[in-house]
């Protein structure tokens, strides 16, 4: 069993919680220092994952956000607030991320379709994981940002993400109301577009 | 489509998802009318909106894995390694947070088979309770079927970095290795044995404090389903440098095991290498090492004192019967070298013991055979006990159920409850009340699986002992032990109906002894008598059968005496000295056996006393004084033999007591101060060192009432006066936790009229500075009312019995108290 110890190289929950603090006091400049930061983190976990993807090991992106989140930050000292936009960061990463990779995939492949990256790491043989075609996703949510990019926001930081309704309620700043009303109606819009593709 | 015409069609999908089909119809046709392109939009969403999305299995999302592992909040990521991940976390439970270690067991272990041997094992491990050792305290799945562990959080370093860091010398790394040695001893005496002992799993607190994490763990995970898969899984799971040969090889596995562990631990302490040369850190080249090199004398890698190279090699001996025969003993040996005593490691060689022993010694040739022959005993003594010890374990891992889950999960958390969290008497009544809802639930379930039922009655029993039976830590909720005990009897009566196993009837005669204990806890005497010839009687005719009940005997013998207390209390001095007689033949017979039997020698000293107090109130004090010393004798050569044991202390508190009573009643006034203060100093230390214990509480009240008898007799008024204040409120707060609690409300009484008496000029002549007579009666009146008040309520529920007399005298004082009030002049009454 692993000892106590061992955080990861380069960026220590002391820098990350620091930002996100001085982000959540105002400072801009913090968020620009942040993002570099967190998607270093998360491109680190994530190559650990894909790389077992062979070995039949799939990707849950929510499990490699909150990962990436308990590594980096401090939870003693931040706050829920703070949480929330290390999430907004987070999903927004991960989607790209794996869109990356999912071209990366498919470039190897010479072009042989789409590719497929299993989101639910369950393991029960007899619930087969659901798949989602990512780069669809992509180009799909692309489209709703330009009719409506709070919509695609909430898609992103709760696919991406991971954070329940009350959480994106609170990284945008409105009611778990309209939150419930802009993902319901994005979503059936995305169910739609998907399933045409 | 543009935004706005998008905001439109929102509008629309909102509003209409609300409406019943029909009304939708209606209120689409309306407002898309002549627009038939937003008419076909928001149908085909509200079309995909009625179906399951892939957006809402709350995503991989509201699975947020690594946020929570079972009901465990996730803090902070504390670790990772081969087996998976170690998280700090909390878990918010009715009333009370704490910070945990997590331990989750990444994926590609077998799930069900880990947790089945968890569950096998969480008991023992839950048991485990030393200071040296982080405990275990839960164990379960995850959502997505990982299996983790809980343990106690340990904040510090590990042991190697400790060592380092702190530039410890040879003596303070070897007190620090030692107090390693006496948790894993410890544990082994528990049947534990660690399996991966390493210096990653001892962490060092910043107090200086080591402790073992990962108890059984190893065990748990080692998924040798099969022998032949034993060694693949040895390499895969441990720590190949730390384990020993037999591990390796997928040998069973036994304390010695954990030995030879230690002795790489202790290797790499003194010398900051590890016992083998390998050249690549392959696991199969340090296996190889392992099974045939001889490890470098650690000497030649360190400036070491040769004893130690001869400790650590016989530690590391390839054949685990030539190695200590246990960790114990080696302690031992670095404890001799530390005090500059020959070591056992070295005792082949006739001359090293001679240097050693004249440098020590200048006489005594003798002494140095002695403690060889002793030595030597010892280690096949031991070897002999870890085999049974290890059989008897593997016995005890066959019966596994379900109800071992609960009675974890409940009791044992509740038992850490009790050591941790003084003072949250809710949370562990709650816990309490789950477990009896479980246990309910179970015994309506498994009727026809015994060992279940078997199961089931011995957690009702300690559901029972934790809610009130004296004697141990309890809520003094006498009522509701009492219900648990019951449903205990009920469970052994059918087990005993349908076909009668020994051992069910054992337990049953137990559960009647509980029973009995507790009437008499309650002041039901005819009760508790009764249940306590119910036990005798089974007993009994268990041993007549010849029935293979371990320790038939010396359970009798309890018994008896327990009767014996009672037939006392009813007032039956005959039968008592009778009943007791024959308790301290039964533990003689025991003793003749096995003269350092503890159980035994409690018991006759035990029997003792209460023969003692029974010939004092046959008017015999100096021949109740002999008894009372006899037992105090037992009493204290146990002590010196276990001096951690709580309830011998105690015993020795109320023999002294005792002895102090005798010695008034002989006139000896400043012999029974003496000794009724140095039982009132025990029983104030134990109480103080569990302040939630009733028991500790009843006792501290117990002995300082008599001691401020003794200080009013002696003149010394405010003191007694304070400490019967004292006992008036410790017995306020037991009786208001268990107004049931007969003993309480009787010294209750008893402290009140001792202050009453205390303050009386009539029987208190010493002056009191500060009161004028007239307000010593009446405050006196006051304390004698209340006291009377009590024994007339105590009269009423029938439980006065013997204390009649007590309530007469304060009857009489009272009257005595209303006469002086009227005749002595000045006083007005108001």
């Amino acid at each position: 069993m692993p000892g106590h110890s061992g955080k990861p190289p380069g960026s220590s929950p002391g820098d990350v919680t620091g930002l996100l603090l001085a982000w959540g006091r105002g400072d801009e400049k913090a968020l620009e220092e942040l993002i570099p930061l967190v998607y270093e983190e998360l491109r680190r976990l994530a190559d650990r994952y894909l790389r077992r993807e062979r070995a039949g090991h799939t990707l849950q992106p929510t499990a490699l956000v909150n990962e990436a989140y308990l590594k980096l930050v401090n939870q003693r000292q931040v706050a829920w607030k703070n949480r929330g936009q290390f999430f907004a960061i987070a999903s927004q990463t991960m989607r790209r991320l794996l869109v990356d990779h999912a071209r990366k995939h498919d470039a190897e492949k010479r072009g042989g379709g789409v590719t497929h990256v299993p989101i639910d790491d369950a393991v029960e043989p007899a619930a087969p994981a659901r798949e989602v075609d990512i780069l669809a996703l992509d180009r799909a949510l692309e489209r709703l940002a330009a009719l409506d990019a709070t919509q695609a926001k909430i898609v992103e930081l709760r696919f991406f993400g991971g954070l329940t309704l009350e959480e994106s309620a609170d990284v945008l700043g409105t009611s778990r109301a309209s939150v419930v009303r802009a993902f319901r109606v994005a979503r059936a819009w995305l169910e739609r577009e998907l399933s045409a593709a | 489509m543009n935004a706005e015409r998008w905001s439109e069609v929102c509008r629309l999908f909102d509003a209409a998802r609300e409406l019943a089909a029909q009304e939708r119809a209606a209120l689409l046709d309306r407002e898309c009318a002549g627009d038939s392109d937003l008419r076909a939009e928001v149908d085909s969403l509200l079309a995909k909106d009625e179906g399951d999305s892939f957006l809402d299995e709350p995503g991989p999302a509201a699975m947020p894995v690594r946020l929570s592992v079972g009901p465990y909040e996730i803090v902070a990521e504390i670790g990772r390694g081969g087996m998976g991940v170690v998280y700090e976390a909390v878990r918010r439970d009715q009333g009370f947070e704490r910070s945990v270690a997590v331990k989750l067991v990444k994926r590609g272990m077998d799930t069900d088979f880990v947790l089945r041997r968890f569950e096998s094992e969480r008991r023992i491990l839950a048991e485990l309770d030393h200071p040296n050792i982080a405990r275990v305290l839960d164990g379960g799945s995850t959502e997505d079927g990982l299996p983790y562990f809980v343990m106690e959080l340990i904040r510090g370093e590990n042991l190697l970095g400790y060592c380092e860091g702190r530039k410890l010398d040879v003596p303070g790394k070897l007190a620090l290795f030692r107090q390693v040695c006496s948790a894993v001893t410890y544990a082994h005496q528990r049947l534990v044995i660690h399996r991966d002992i390493k210096p990653a799993n001892v962490l060092v607190t910043d107090e200086g404090i080591p402790k073992l994490l990962d108890f059984g763990i190893a065990k748990v995970l080692a998924a040798d389903r099969d022998a032949a898969d034993r060694t693949e899984t040895a390499l895969r799971i441990l720590t190949p440098e730390y384990a020993s040969p037999e591990q390796i090889l997928g040998k069973d596995i036994t304390t010695s095991s954990d030995v030879y562990s230690l002795g790489v631990v202790l290797y790499g302490l003194l010398t900051g290498r590890r016992p083998y040369r390998v050249e690549t850190h392959r696991p199969e080249e340090i296996s190889a090492a392992v099974l045939s090199q001889q490890p470098e004398r650690p000497s030649t890698r360190a400036r070491i004192p040769a004893d130690l190279d001869s400790i650590v090699l016989m530690a590391l001996r390839k054949e685990p019967d030539r190695r200590y025969a246990s960790a114990e003993q080696l302690s031992e040996d670095i404890r001799r070298h530390l005090e500059g005593l020959p070591v056992i490691a070295r005792k082949d060689t006739i001359g090293y013991r001679a240097r050693k022993f004249l440098a020590r010694h200048r006489t005594g040739a003798a002494a140095a055979a002695v403690l060889l022959v002793s030595l030597i005993g010892g280690i096949a003594a031991t070897t002999r006990e870890a085999r049974i010890a290890e059989r008897e374990r593997q016995r005890a891992e066959r019966r596994l159920n379900g109800v071992r889950k609960l009675t974890n999960t409940f009791l044992f958390e509740f038992h850490d409850a009790i050591k941790n969290l003084a003072g949250s008497t809710p949370a562990r009544e709650l816990v309490v009340r789950r477990a009896l809802e479980y246990l309910g639930m179970l015994a309506a379930e498994g009727q026809n699986d015994l060992s279940l039922q078997r199961e089931l009655a011995a957690a009702y029993q300690k559901v029972g002992d934790v809610q009130g039976l004296g004697g141990g830590p309890n809520l003094g909720d006498s009522a509701g032990a009492l219900k648990s005990y019951r449903a205990a009897q009920g469970i052994l009566e059918r087990l005993a109906a349908s076909g009668a196993a020994p051992l069910d009837l054992e337990e049953l005669a137990g559960c009647h002894l509980r029973l009995s204990k507790l009437f008499i806890l309650r002041k039901e005497l005819a009760q508790a008598l009764q249940e306590g010839r119910r036990s005798v009687a089974i007993r009994e005719e268990l041993l007549q059968s010849g029935a293979a009940v371990p320790r038939l005997a010396i359970r009798i013998a309890e018994v008896r005496r327990h009767i014996g207390l009672i037939l006392h209390m009813t007032g039956d001095k005959d039968g008592a000295v009778a009943e007791l007689d024959r308790a301290r033949e039964g533990f003689e017979a025991a003793l003749r056996t096995d003269p350092s039997d503890l159980e035994a020698g409690k018991g006759k000293a035990g029997t003792l006393f209460e023969m003692a107090s029974v010939q004092q109130d046959k008017g015999d004090s100096l021949a109740a004084r002999g008894r009372a010393e006899e037992a105090l004798a037992i009493d204290q050569a146990l002590l010196a033999v276990h001096p951690e044991d709580a309830r011998l202390k105690l015993d020795v508190a109320m023999t002294l007591h005792d002895i102090g009573e005798y010695d008034g009643d002989l006139g000896e006034r400043k012999a029974a101060l003496a000794r009724m203060r140095e039982a009132h100093a025990i029983t104030e230390e134990l109480a103080a060192a569990d302040p939630r214990n009733a028991q500790a509480r009843l006792s501290r009240g117990y002995c300082m009432r008599d001691l401020a008898k003794l200080l009013a007799a002696e003149g010394e008024l405010a003191e007694a006066l304070r400490l019967d204040r004292t006992v008036v409120q410790i017995m306020e707060a037991l009786l208001q936790e268990d107004p049931a609690n007969g003993y309480a409300r009787a010294l209750l009484a008893r402290a009140c009229a001792g202050a009453g008496n205390t303050l009386s000029p009539a029987v208190s002549p010493a002056p009191m500075p500060g009161l004028t007579e007239a307000e010593r009666w009446r405050q006196s009146r006051a304390w004698y009312r209340r006291s009377l008040e009590l024994w007339d309520a105590i009269r009423a529920a029938g439980k006065l019995g013997t204390d009649a007399r007590e309530a007469e005298t304060v009857s009489a004082s009272l009257a005595r108290c209303e006469k002086a009030l009227k005749e002595t002049p000045g006083v007005v009454e108001e």
